[in-house]
């Protein structure tokens, strides 16, 4: 057994005196959403990789850190090209080891990698790393994580859980949160872009509909919305609108009156509605909830009696949806 | 794990004691100190033993050789166990009891004891030497592994005191200290005032405590024992679980063991290859990826010193015959999984992987 190595093979990528920075962070690696789909709340989240011709360096592993941990993690045939992990350091992650030096060399074709995890997608920390290791006898790095002495830090599309506790609401504060990010980050470069999209955000109800559209308009071979960008917000948007109960529609609302002091109430929207009611010249005031239609088609309904023999007003959100005068009929 | 007996680990006990020459007047009104003598130590078995039958006291340790009617010598250090030197590249030293790493200094009591119920004599000169054992591993320096002598006459290295000769004082007591080498292995004081004093000496030890020898394992074997340094895989026990599930990925996806090589010596410190002890040896150099040949200061192996470093062949042998070298993919998942089990990083050390743990 040779107990004294006098050569150093460079066939382990070893780092050598022209790097320009610590063995493993000479490479630019472009991480790209490529696609996400959704499966009630689980997303499966894909990315090109591409390692830039002027790397010094192959891909040796990107790690995406995983608040939400992964469910699968997803590599290009064939698997014994790829090491995948789902922990780093005891800590859940998604990482793709790149096993071999026939793929993601500086200038190579890029590869589509995925994952799928439980929740909504955010802006998560990840790691690209070359593979050139430091000889030991010149190494004068500090010890520490290959992932932070040893890598180039970025930022990627990943999976948050979702937050506990969530709302439609909510969950659109988060993503104006996520654009303004994506904003800082150039992945969004136009700043009316930014501020179009933040108003259909604030706006009572959010317009996400509209959110969406420019997005797509935007999403174009060099147009201002890049990939990350588009995914990352048009995929939020979308769950947003799906857990969001549908707008109600006033004009499906049907008040009448029935005999005595009582009126009633029609609801052919497929959502419950709350509603508010006065009395003309008079102080009395009430609120109901008219369930929504049934399966069948029947409208849900409600009664409305007042004390008093008087006109009847019906408000919606503080909107006047209808006005019905008591019939004068005897008690029923 | 593998033992020595008790009986060869400092085999010597402390507190040598050598009659030499007349009784001295007392002098009343001093007195003695009071402190543990004579205990064996089993270094390695500190600090996770310490109390526990294997002799590591955490309290001053040394002796007097004044008794009766005679003065002598009393020479006491601070504990029985420090660390070698240097070991900041290799992950730094363990974790002292007490807290913060591990000292490779300590700090000396010298005094001229009187006999009976005295005490320390003031202003009194005592001469200090330093004593390495270097028997080739036969004697005390047994289980430290270095199982030779310096290579070229190179002498081991014995460390330093910050005074040689000190002047007790009106007090009576000289306060010195004393640092390791980069070496393991036992360290003797002698302490000696002018006749009719009885002269005295300390030994304790300068080692790495708490490494474990590495025993093959399911998936993985251990190479590069050598009649010089047979222990050669000593690594904290904390690494251990990490080797194996390392051999255990690349067993599941190539079908074979891995091999790891030198680790650190059974208590630590420099790992001299060549037994060139602390000394720069013409033969360590490597070349670098231009070609250019640099030597390796002190020696070969820069690390390797405080059981957080081990190397992996990196080349494939059918029996003793040369196959071939890992594949770009054998490299790179033993590169990758060891990153994913330990947050720690690959390099190259000559011509085969070296694993870092800290």
């Amino acid at each position: 057994m040779s107990k004294i190595g006098l050569t150093v093979s460079l066939f382990y990528g070893v780092s050598g005196l022209s790097a320009q920075g610590a063995p493993g962070t000479n490479l630019t690696v472009d991480v790209s959403v490529s696609g996400v789909a959704r499966s009630q709340d689980t997303v499966v989240v894909s990315y090109s990789v591409f390692n830039q011709g002027a790397s010094a360096e192959r891909l040796l592993a990107l790690t995406l850190e995983a608040p939400s941990p992964p469910i699968q993690i997803i590599a290009p045939l064939p698997g014994s090209s790829w090491h995948l992990a789902s922990q780093y350091g005891g800590r859940p992650v998604v990482r793709w080891g790149v096993l071999g030096d026939s793929i993601l060399r500086p200038g190579f074709p890029a590869q589509t990698v995925s994952f799928k995890a439980s929740g909504v997608l955010g802006i998560a920390d990840a790691h690209v790393s070359g593979f050139a290791l430091p000889v030991v006898e010149e190494d004068t790095l500090p010890s520490g994580d290959p992932l932070v002495f040893n890598s180039v830090q970025i930022k990627a599309v990943g999976v948050d859980p979702l937050p506990p506790g969530y709302t439609a609401a909510s969950l659109t504060t988060r993503l104006d949160s996520l654009r303004s990010d994506a904003c800082s980050l150039t992945w969004v470069t136009s700043a009316s872009l930014c501020n179009t999209l933040h108003s259909y955000l604030m706006a009572q109800p959010a317009n996400l509909t509209q959110f969406n559209a420019d997005l797509a308009t935007n999403h174009t071979t060099g147009g201002s919305v890049n990939d990350n960008a588009y995914w990352l917000l048009k995929a939020n948007a979308d769950y947003i609108i799906s857990i969001s109960p549908p707008p109600v529609n006033t004009a499906l609302i049907n008040l009448s009156y029935v005999c005595g002091n009582k009126f009633k109430v029609r609801n052919l929207n497929t959502v419950a509605v709350p509603l508010t009611w006065n009395v003309v010249n008079g102080s009395e005031t009430g609120s109901v909830t008219v369930p929504a239609k049934s399966q069948g088609g029947e409208p849900g309904s409600v009664f409305i009696t007042t004390i008093e023999k008087r006109t009847l007003r019906l408000y919606y959100n503080g909107q006047l949806i209808a006005t019905v005068a008591n019939g004068n009929k005897p008690p029923c | 794990m593998m033992r020595f007996p008790l009986a060869r680990l400092l085999g010597v006990a402390v507190g040598v004691a050598v009659v030499w020459g007349c009784s001295e007047v007392l002098a009343p009104g001093v007195r003695r100190f009071d402190g543990p003598t004579g205990q064996v130590i089993d270094p390695r078995c500190c600090p996770l033993g310490a109390g526990s039958g294997c002799g590591c006291p955490s309290t001053i340790f040394g002796s007097s050789n004044g008794g009766g009617d005679t003065a002598g010598v009393a020479i006491y250090v601070e504990q029985a166990l420090i660390c070698p030197t240097d070991l900041g590249r290799s992950g730094g030293a363990p974790n002292h009891p007490n807290g913060g790493p591990w000292p490779d200094t300590v700090v000396v009591w010298v005094a001229v004891d009187s006999g009976g119920e005295g005490g320390h004599l003031p202003n009194r000169t005592v001469t200090l030497t330093l004593e390495v054992a270097d028997s080739s591993g036969t004697g005390t320096d047994a289980p430290y592994g270095h199982m030779h002598t310096g290579a070229s006459g190179f002498a081991k290295s014995t460390g330093t005191l910050s005074q040689a000769t000190v002047n007790t004082g009106p007090g009576g007591i000289a306060v010195i200290s004393y640092r390791a080498s980069g070496l393991s292995g036992p360290i003797t004081i002698r302490a000696q005032s002018s006749s009719p004093v009885i002269p005295n000496a300390v030994t304790f030890a300068v080692g790495v405590p708490g490494l474990t020898i590495l025993a093959p394992g399911t998936n993985f074997d251990t190479i590069g024992s050598l009649t010089i340094h047979p222990l050669n895989i000593a690594v904290v026990p904390e690494m251990i679980p990490a080797l194996g599930a390392l051999a255990d990925s690349f067993q599941a996806r190539f079908g074979r063991k891995l091999e790891y090589n030198d680790a650190s010596l059974p208590l630590g410190g420099k790992f001299d290859l060549r037994r060139q002890w602390w000394n720069d040896d013409p033969g360590c150099v490597f070349t670098r990826g231009n070609g250019t040949v640099v030597p390796i200061p002190p020696g070969c192996h820069q690390v390797h010193r405080a059981g957080k470093d081990i190397d992996l062949r990196t080349k494939v042998f059918n029996g003793t015959t040369f196959v071939r070298d890992f594949t770009s993919a054998e490299s790179t998942l033993v590169v990758t999984v060891w990153q994913e089990l330990t947050q720690h990083r690959v390099g190259v050390e000559g011509d085969h992987f070296h694993l870092y743990y800290h």
